[in-house]
């Protein structure tokens, strides 16, 4: 008897679906995209990955028993395959049901174990739809023809075969190159004169040629279509030693139908994303060991050893100290993911809010090929949605109000991301009604989160800072998509946590831009060491705006028309010996518009740290993001900067009109 | 009796700490000193990839403060909250001894806590 399988892992199932969800969504939109452009047709690229999740998807939910969305995903792939293999004809009304599968897919993993009523209807009458579809028959598509070539006949996957069929109808060639590779240079080569075919047309298919090959060398025909001259592909191919031939034009009704294949598999593996930190932390130590052998090296070079040895022993240590680092790169490498997927989504919910509030809105989205940390990316998954709802619900105005003030109906959500150096910044940007500051002002006396009195001293920036305030909300109607009671301190939070800042800027009746600043990774943070009182502390570089030489240390300084409250590390953490210091450096850090500086005694350069959170234990330590190990085995400090930003804002409100004084007076 | 316990010395008293919560025990590591903490936390320091805080069992439970000796130790524990380190004076070993006085560190922690 057979055994069971070990009770699936619910959690894990549903990381797995939702990830292939999200890359059928996202495939599914770049084909929109594409099907979009006029005269151009589905690429059989996209409708192969389209193709590819459904299946995978399906295959997901029957192993971990879903069985609803296991036969969802069955009918989907009947109706992908219908679109593959050209039995139906790519229609608006089946890229809409792609587009609705998305929803359908993710209506039904969100429900788990039961399905509700609606969400099964729902399910129902998706299926109903593509059955609909599927017994609409392709005009046109029923002269059945047989490719000639007997012996690519037998070679060519159904879809290959389908593939070729298509070409020569479009009234394309069709051509196969052979070559010979050699053995050690096999794979460069294949891909290289792969690239040139592929720029030709299609590529369609690779087939060895085992006959032709022999001892060291590989031989393989390239099938492609193109609409090029014979004597035109001669030319380009010419001294590559291809032998080119044309292929018989298809003919008569096929004999056979194949299995197909669920197109080539990706050359992919999931790695829990721990193991990269272990490797990472492995990494490092093998940094600490090349630190010891460098200096035991160097030692050596007073103890007379024949000198060859010890230029070879300093040339390898200086090899496994680059081999190192790049050890470390890669590994940073390959925890980096595209901001793509959260784009998508991010056209989802923009599309989904604005039908349900019946705005009209468009989204322009760029920088979705902006790499960061996948931790990072998921952390930031409802941090941004939130915001884009935020924009939708309280920034852009019904199509009438626009129309009324001159603006176009038609409302602009401009989505950025944007690499510099080691930090991404990403904003939302809308065109709507700006933030009402007199309402801001209004909520916040009446929520106790600000005196009558200090409203005439607050400065713009500080205004706007009330909506981070914890408490504060100004959606008065919460709709029904945004009004989960979480309010942009909830945001704030957010972003600090993975070591970012986030800022807002607002112009009544132009629009509202909320930026967040974070850095690309988490895992290997670029540091600038300073020192206090003799303690060393670390302040990650993508906070750092500037260093300056302390002249006279003021509650404050002016830099660029901002001003910049001053607040000495030493006083704000206590340290001993902190009263009557007199620092030399201050190091201005923080957002845009909410820059400290901190003065400190000195600054010691810069350095990659690999920062591990600390451990909570013994609840949060007020300032401090996490520690990091020093190539000589010391423990350092992280500095986090979000939170030294808002108390130092907090101890400089609270003695702003000194500051302001200061200010006018240097 | 209430089981085992791992038997340490801190400012000279021998205490007793409860052994499922022992993770390991390691010769003093370099300590970070970190800012605006109680008397009683003696820093943070990385250990296995983890950083954690460490604390002076004898601060902690009120007998002084642990003498850094050539047998001083840091036991790693694992607390319901997180990793934590426990400075002692010396580790004597593993068993029950009527003199040795017990010690309940997650309510010890959170006393020193909210003092």
């Amino acid at each position: 008897m057979a055994e069971r399988p070990p009770a699936p892992d619910a959690g894990a199932f549903l990381t797995e679906a939702q990830d292939v969800i999200e890359r059928y969504a996202s495939s599914v939109s770049a084909l929109s995209a594409e099907l979009r452009v006029p005269g151009k047709e589905a690429s059989p690229d996209l409708l192969n990955a389209v193709f590819r999740e459904v299946h995978s998807l399906k295959g997901l939910s029957a192993l971990f028993g879903a069985d609803r969305l296991a036969e969802l995903g069955h009918v989907a792939e009947d109706l992908l395959e219908g679109l593959r293999m050209g039995r139906l004809a790519f229609s608006d009304d089946a890229e809409e049901i792609l587009v609705e599968l998305i929803d359908g897919f993710q209506g039904l993993l969100g429900e788990g174990g039961k399905v509700s009523l609606a969400r099964a209807e729902a399910a129902d009458s998706l299926e109903r739809k593509i059955r609909d579809l599927l017994e609409r028959p392709r005009a046109g598509h029923n002269e059945p023809m047989e490719i000639a070539d007997p012996m690519l006949r037998q070679s060519l996957t159904s879809y290959e075969a389908h593939r070729l069929l298509e070409n020569s109808k479009s009234g394309f060639d069709l051509f196969l190159a052979r070559k010979s590779f050699d053995l050690a240079l096999f794979h460069d080569e294949l891909s290289e004169l792969s690239t040139v075919l592929g720029e030709l047309g299609e590529l369609i298919a690779t087939l060895p040629v085992p006959e032709q090959s022999k001892g060291d060398t590989i031989s393989c025909d390239l099938l492609f279509a193109t609409q090029k001259q014979r004597w035109e592909i001669e030319t380009l191919l010419a001294g590559r030693n291809v032998d080119l031939r044309p292929v018989g034009k298809p003919e008569g009704p096929p004999r056979r139908e194949e299995a197909p294949e669920p197109g080539a598999p990706l050359q992919t593996v999931r790695v829990d994303i721990r193991r990269l930190d272990q490797l990472m932390e492995t990494a490092g130590q093998l940094g600490l060991s090349r630190q010891s052998l460098s200096e035991l090296a160097t030692q050596l070079r007073t103890q007379r050893l024949p000198a060859e040895l010890l230029s070879r022993l300093l040339l390898e240590v200086r090899r496994l100290e680059r081999r190192s680092e790049e050890l470390q790169e890669s590994i940073l490498q390959t925890r980096l993911v595209s901001l793509s997927q959260l784009f998508d989504r991010a056209a989802r919910v923009v599309r989904a809010v604005a039908r349900e509030s019946g705005k009209s809105v468009e989204l322009l989205a760029s920088g979705g090929d902006v790499r960061l940390d996948k931790l990072i990316v998921e952390a930031l998954s409802d941090t941004l949605m939130h915001l884009l709802h935020n924009a939708l619900d309280h920034g852009i105005e019904p199509p009438e109000a626009r129309s009324a003030v001159g603006k176009p109906a038609k409302g602009v959500v401009r989505l950025l991301a944007e690499q510099h150096g080691s930090q991404v910044v990403i904003s939302v940007a809308d065109d709507g009604r700006g933030v009402d500051r007199q309402k801001i002002v209004r909520v916040a006396v009446e929520r106790g989160l600000l005196e009558e009195s200090a409203v005439a001293a607050l400065s713009t920036r500080e205004l706007l800072g009330l909506v981070f305030v914890p408490g504060f909300s100004t959606a008065k109607d919460a709709s029904l998509l945004s009004g989960r009671g979480v309010g942009l301190d909830v945001v704030k939070t957010d972003v600090a946590r993975l070591s970012g800042f986030i800022d807002l800027e607002s112009e009544p009746g132009v629009g509202t831009t909320v930026r967040m600043t974070l850095p690309v990774t988490l895992a290997l943070l670029q540091g600038l060491i300073v020192e206090v009182c003799n303690r060393r502390y670390a302040i990650p570089v993508n906070a750092v705006w500037e260093v300056l030489p302390k002249a006279t240390l003021g509650a404050a300084m002016k830099r660029r028309e901002m001003v910049v409250p001053v607040v000495r590390l030493a006083e704000l953490f206590a340290l001993d010996g902190g009263a009557d210091r007199d620092e030399r450096f201050v190091v201005v850090v923080g957002p845009g518009e909410g820059k400290i500086g901190l003065a400190v005694d000195e600054v010691r350069g810069h350095q990659a740290l690999i920062i591990k959170p600390l451990s909570t234990v013994l609840g949060p330590v007020r300032g401090i993001a996490g520690l990091s190990l020093l190539n000589t085995g010391t423990p350092l400090l992280v500095l986090d900067i979000g939170a030294l930003v808002d108390e130092a804002g907090a101890l400089f409100a609270a003695t702003a009109s000194r500051a302001t004084r200061v200010v006018s007076a240097g | 009796m209430a089981g085992e316990r791992l038997l340490v010395r801190c400012a000279g008293k021998l205490c007793g700490l409860e052994v499922p919560l022992v993770r390991e025990v390691i010769r003093p590591l370099p300590v970070a000193e970190l800012p605006r903490v109680p008397k009683f936390v003696m820093g943070a320091v990385s250990h296995r990839g983890e950083a954690f805080p460490v604390v002076d069992l004898a601060t902690l439970v009120g007998l002084g403060s642990c003498e850094m000796l050539p047998s001083s130790r840091m036991v790693v524990v694992q607390m319901p909250q997180g990793r934590l380190g426990v400075f002692v004076e010396s580790v004597e070993g593993v068993g029950g001894r009527p003199e040795a006085r017990d010690v309940d560190l997650e309510a010890a922690l959170e006393i020193a806590l909210t003092k």
